[in-house]
């Protein structure tokens, strides 16, 4: 599916104006509508970045070791992702300590993921300077 | 996902706020809260499977 930013765009304002609209009414339908905009807005994102990703994945393959850094590289992201939207959904439904928990558990997983680059990195820096 | 899927929710959301009134001056107190949680458990079984596509899109592109 190829996504227009205007139109990914479109989704988040309908979204917050149905929320603004709903909020008079019922509260819990305006979060499930700027949930709803927000994840539709985030699908869409992420289906658009499909053909970059093609992109990157080519020139990794160029690189040594650059498939397994670049896998690394993607954890990190989509963790950073997930953690974020999770963590805007609990802020809107109004529970700031588990926004906070949820932002906390994307930074150690994306810190987990990233061992592998870290590791290598030191026993690259070792085998340079004859430690 | 399509932005029909948006409105669905406000629709649900309207609908069950004008029955959750008319019930409310009927004196059917306990059938405005049914209908208002029937409302709620729909709207979110509608979102949790939104959701999950979501998240399994996320995980397959990012390879997690």
């Amino acid at each position: 599916m190829n996504m227009d930013i205007p139109v990914l765009l479109s989704f988040a304002v309908t979204g917050a104006v149905t929320a603004a609209i709903l909020k008079k009414y019922r509260q819990e339908y305006a979060v499930a509508a700027g949930i709803a905009a927000a994840a539709a807005a985030m699908g869409a994102a992420v289906e658009a970045f499909i053909p970059a990703l093609t992109l990157l994945r080519q020139l990794a393959a160029a690189v040594p070791n650059g498939t397994e850094y670049l896998s690394c590289l993607l954890k990190c992201a989509g963790t950073a992702l997930l953690s974020e939207l999770a963590s805007a959904i609990c802020a809107d439904c109004g529970e700031t300590a588990l926004a906070k928990t949820a932002l906390t558990a994307g930074k150690v997983a994306v810190l987990i993921f990233a061992l592998p680059i870290f590791t290598d990195l030191v026993s690259t820096a070792f085998s340079v300077t004859g430690l | 996902m399509q932005v029909d899927f948006i409105f669905r929710i406000a629709a649900i959301g309207i609908i069950v706020a004008v029955l959750d009134q008319v019930l409310s001056r009927a004196g059917r107190e306990d059938q405005a809260m049914m209908t208002t949680l029937a409302g709620i458990v729909v709207v979110l079984a509608m979102l949790v499977t939104e959701i999950a596509d979501l998240f399994d899109n996320i995980r397959t592109t990012f390879g997690l």
